[in-house]
């Protein structure tokens, strides 16, 4: 399978050390931290460096959101997934807004997470094949750092989906792109967000290329199909 | 009858209720006391002479008891207030709290199911370890959905919020009907766009709920369901082909109500009426031949 560097931070020890022992099945090279204390020395003194981090909410030490944040603001190259039995929408959406890429809750389809999981590693897979910075007049997009330059010369981070939605788009330039394409590519075959959804997302990514002065790159609209990603030489 | 709404009447009826009193004893206080002037100024206290300062005292501890009886009421009200409130967060936390156990459990039984099906056992055995595998795993989706039901229960009466977002409804019924493999279902759809604007969890749930209500009550395994678009909204109508209710329809969809039935809690429908209105719909039940559910959805917007 994989060799997908996963940091599980959950303190209920049946559970934790469970999914654990099932990751490591499938060859991906996980370690489990019990305790938020735990997880920071994985996270930012050790030589471990994850590429997804399962995050649980309720930590005996410290907040799980917090620490979500704390890794956030440390590193951007990475994919956070909150693990949590709080479902309730204020906390998944303050877990969003905090730069997860996805909110799980507990108990969770072990099936759905390995999905998830493959489609996380088939990005990073796919990321792993662009160049490590794309020069598109005076914009730059780092891939596999999940952040953009924009015409004023600021580095923005970005989220996975819209990381992935860029890719998307830039790897099938001049081509039009379904928005149906774009769901089943990004989000993956069971999950249903609107049209509108994706409409936010190029939304934003056209507000990024705008800030070029040369206007090198425009999103086009094709109606009643999707987008096109065209790039002036 | 909604718990929220019964605190809120409650609330004003026993304020009003000791204003009431508290205006009523104050006016007869004042009519005491000038009683009593006036039986000075026409110098009947000869006459009687403990009159005067017996009214006085009569009015001033009648006064007292009113006050007394109004500060109970109050205090009734505000601890009968704070136990429901405990209560509530007490089956919040504990349902929260049960949740976790449950994760793993359900977590144990998958990763079980999946050694089983990589293991060279010879293949009866495996299927009859696959076989208790998997009714582990649905009864931790049972105890799961009973725990959501208590949670959103909870939540509601807290008037706690949702998260409303744009989801294509049709796509989701197909998916999420493929979950039971026992039931069959015929879904017929007329709208054009059937995106809606709901939250995700509470459409789950309302959908989970509909198809329990159809396996627990009914025989039948066959559910037509029908979208079509109305204006602004998308109606859902669902029917599960069983009997007729026998009881009285009006009634359904309130809390606890469970007609002849030994099954059930008595919260699902009163759950999925809470849930639609708090995501802008409506929820209407009909009873012909059988019974049928529409369910009225806001669109989503889009492009």
């Amino acid at each position: 399978m994989s060799n997908l560097p996963i940091l599980i931070v959950e303190d209920e020890p049946n559970l934790g050390d469970t999914l654990l022992d099932y990751l490591e099945s499938k060859q991906y090279n996980a370690k489990l931290a019990k305790t938020a204390k735990e997880a920071r020395e994985i996270f930012l003194t050790s030589e471990f460096t994850p590429y997804v981090v399962l995050m649980d909410i309720g930590l005996p030490d410290g907040n799980g959101l917090e620490l979500g944040a704390e890794f956030r603001n440390n590193r951007k190259d990475f994919v956070l997934l909150f693990l949590s039995a709080q479902n309730d929408p204020e906390t998944k959406l303050q877990g969003l807004e905090l730069g997860a890429d996805d909110y799980i809750t507990k108990p969770f389809d072990l099936r759905e997470l390995m999905l998830r999981l493959d489609r996380i590693l088939k990005t990073k897979d796919s990321f792993e094949t662009m160049n490590d910075e794309i020069n598109i007049g005076s914009l730059k997009i780092w891939f596999k750092r999940y952040e953009l330059m924009n015409g004023e010369g600021s580095i923005i981070p970005i989220s996975q989906k819209e990381c992935a939605i860029l890719e998307l788009l830039f790897k099938k330039k001049e081509e039009v792109l379904s928005r149906d394409e774009i769901i089943s590519k990004v989000w993956g075959e069971n999950s249903f967000p609107s049209n509108r959804t994706v409409d936010n997302y190029i939304v934003k990514l056209r507000k990024w290329l705008e800030t070029d002065k040369d206007q090198k790159a425009t999103i086009s609209s094709v109606r009643g199909i999707g987008y096109r990603l065209e790039i002036k030489d | 009858m909604e718990l929220n709404k019964t605190h809120n009447w409650f609330y004003i009826l026993t304020s009003f209720s000791v204003f009431f009193i508290l205006a009523l004893g104050s006016w007869w206080l004042y009519l005491f006391f000038k009683l009593a002037n006036k039986l000075q100024e026409y110098e009947l206290s000869a006459v009687e002479g403990n009159l005067i300062t017996m009214l006085q005292w009569e009015g001033l501890t009648f006064f007292i008891l009113l006050l007394g009886l109004a500060f109970a009421l109050f205090y009734v009200f505000f601890q009968d207030h704070r136990k429901t409130k405990n209560l509530q967060a007490f089956f919040s936390s504990l349902t929260h709290e049960l949740k976790t156990p449950l994760a793993s459990i359900r977590l144990q039984s998958q990763v079980l199911n999946d050694l089983v099906e990589n293991s060279k056992i010879d293949d009866s055995e495996k299927k009859q370890l696959q076989k208790y595998a998997n009714r582990l795993q649905d009864d931790t989706v049972r105890l799961e959905n009973e725990l959501d039901k208590h949670l959103q229960l909870s939540r509601i009466e807290r008037n706690g919020p949702l998260n409303l977002t744009s989801i294509e409804l049709l796509p989701y019924l197909q998916n999420e009907t493929k979950k039971y493999s026992e039931l069959t279902f015929n879904i017929h759809n007329t709208a054009s766009d059937s995106t809606i604007n709901v939250d995700e969890f509470a459409l789950s749930m309302i959908l989970r709920n509909l198809i329990e209500n159809t396996l627990r009550h009914t025989d039948s395994r066959f559910i037509d369901i029908q979208i079509h678009e109305d204006k602004d909204f998308i109606n859902l109508v669902y029917k599960d082909n069983g009997p007729k209710f026998k009881g009285e329809t009006s009634e359904l969809g309130k809390l606890f109500y469970k007609f002849n039935s030994p099954k059930g809690s008595g919260l699902g429908l009163y759950l999925i009426s809470r849930l639609i209105l708090k995501m802008n719909g409506k929820f209407k039940i009909h009873n012909q031949d059988s019974l049928s559910f529409s369910l009225i959805f806001k669109r989503g917007e889009n492009e």
